[in-house]
């Protein structure tokens, strides 16, 4: 029988395949990203090395609701919302991809390997979100995001490692905050639409 | 009385009602974008990228775009700037030559850390604008037509072009929300950094709450239209308005092959002659000479 108490379970007959709904979902979760991304380096407008992107937080979540479709709108969106928000110039947005695909993909593999509950309703899930969703996700999107700074000139050498701290530290504060939010209050409402991945792709 | 230049709303900013850029065909734009969007990287001789920063403006100007409406990103620009300098200035580079500026406590400005944070600053601002033009003189259309002609594939420039709309969607959403706040007596200026935080968060779950609603209602809006996301539509090549209506001139070919042999003369120039290295710089030597009578 069926494990009725888990979201990733598939019930007895329930049939879920990847269709236009998730491509439109896709889509307008990379466009809430773009506002989200926008308004957040606009609302503390630090650069760059922005200590305050809320961006993180919806890559996080977008791919533990939405699967590998959050996770591709979660590297896309950064790349708008940089050209928009005047953050950071194309060439750099590109090579932010890597680290913004992990931001983007270590939450939703996570959730799903160790069956987390997108609603935070135990420890377990608790612990899940904060440990690969928070602070793995940063450490990899930070690393990165550093290194790339370092390598097109905009930090000294020599700063890269407090650039880097000071990246992981505020954008994890930032993220934990609004991820929290997002799942606790949005998650209920999410998991009973039919573009919720219970898969990757559907 | 000054006549105020009229700009019109798109889904992703304010570009001007009539502006000469609009004869160019989308994708020269996009070229000349993806062009200016490079080129800085090229550069690191600081006036050659401040010439670039005033052709910009120039063009901003003369594509009729109200200059008055770059104050946003102020903010960004100063802090980028400083962020840049104090990195150099606690981490400097290159100290071995021994030329420092001034000193505060143990820490030396030295010349030529200075010079590179100026140079890389101005290199940024070169490109923040490159995008500024792009994104203050196209519409969404314009984008699309430039990807399409360009041959993306169907699917990502309807991609892309669902991604802008509804990021237009959701600004009017989030401005609804705000304004409702404000109706309400809320004033964020006087909130806390955590209060910002904090309320900043509390938007999300009317955005995300009216984004499950849309997605429902687009999805069906697609469907019962029988869109098919490919290239082809019942074994033909799909039909496209704007593409077909938005024609490649002469005009437009010149140009985007003025660009790219202006690009390639800039790379060739910088990889090969070297003639953009900070090293070499009028303003590097020059002030090298002025502080340091070297």
């Amino acid at each position: 029988m069926a494990n009725v108490g888990s979201v990733w379970q598939l019930q007895e007959g329930e049939v879920r395949k990847p269709g236009l709904a998730h491509f439109v979902m896709m889509a307008l979760f990379a466009g809430i990203g773009v506002v989200v991304g926008t308004f957040g380096s606009l609302a503390v407008p630090l650069g760059y090395v922005t200590a305050f992107w809320p961006g993180q937080a919806i890559q996080s979540v977008g791919s533990i609701w939405y699967g590998a479709w959050g996770g591709i709108a979660g590297f896309i969106f950064p790349i708008i919302s940089n050209m928009i928000s005047g953050s950071a110039p194309l060439p750099v947005s590109l090579a932010y991809i890597p680290g913004n695909l992990a931001q983007s993909i270590i939450a939703g593999w996570a959730f799903r390997q160790f069956k987390a509950d997108p609603r935070l309703k135990s420890a377990k899930d608790w612990i899940i979100f904060t440990v690969w969703g928070i602070i793995v996700s940063n450490i990899l999107g930070a690393g990165w995001g550093s290194f790339v700074l370092k390598w097109f000139g905009l930090i000294a050498p020599g700063a890269h490692l407090t650039v880097f701290i000071g990246w992981f530290v505020g954008n994890s504060i930032a993220s934990w905050v609004l991820g929290v939010v997002m799942l606790k209050f949005i998650s209920p409402i999410v998991i009973r639409t039919k573009t919720f991945c219970k898969g990757y792709w559907a | 009385m000054e006549q105020t230049r009229k700009m019109q709303r798109t889904i992703i900013g304010y570009i001007p009602a009539e502006s000469p850029m609009y004869a160019l065909h989308p994708v020269a734009r996009l070229i000349l974008f993806l062009a200016t969007g490079l080129l800085p990287l090229f550069i690191e001789a600081p006036e050659y990228n401040v010439l670039f920063i005033i052709i910009i403006f120039f063009m901003l100007k003369y594509s009729h775009v109200n200059l008055s409406r770059l104050k946003i990103f102020l903010p960004m620009m100063i802090t980028v700037g400083i962020i840049i300098n104090l990195t150099y200035f606690f981490f400097p580079i290159n100290t071995e030559e021994g030329l420092i500026i001034f000193s505060i406590g143990r820490f030396n400005a030295h010349f030529h850390s200075f010079m590179w944070a100026m140079s890389i600053y101005i290199r940024i601002i070169a490109l923040l604008l490159a995008s500024i033009f792009y994104f203050s003189t196209n519409r969404e259309r314009d984008i699309l037509v430039g990807f399409r002609t360009l041959g993306f594939p169907f699917i990502v420039s309807y991609f892309f072009g669902l991604i802008l709309r509804s990021a237009g969607i959701f600004l009017e959403d989030y401005a609804i929300i705000r304004e409702a706040e404000q109706a309400r007596g809320l004033d964020v200026r006087n909130l806390s950094f955590g209060g910002k935080v904090k309320h900043f968060s509390m938007y999300l779950v009317p955005l995300f709450t009216l984004s499950i609603r849309k997605c429902e209602d687009i999805s069906i809006g697609l469907f019962s239209k029988g869109t098919e996301l490919s290239g082809k539509v019942d074994g033909k090549k799909r039909p496209d308005y704007l593409k077909h209506k938005m024609k490649l001139q002469r005009t437009d070919k010149w140009i985007i092959a003025t660009i790219i042999a202006a690009s390639l003369a800039v790379v060739y120039f910088d990889l090969v002659v070297d003639s953009f290295s900070l090293e070499n710089a009028w303003l590097y030597r020059t002030l090298r000479h002025t502080w340091f009578n070297l």
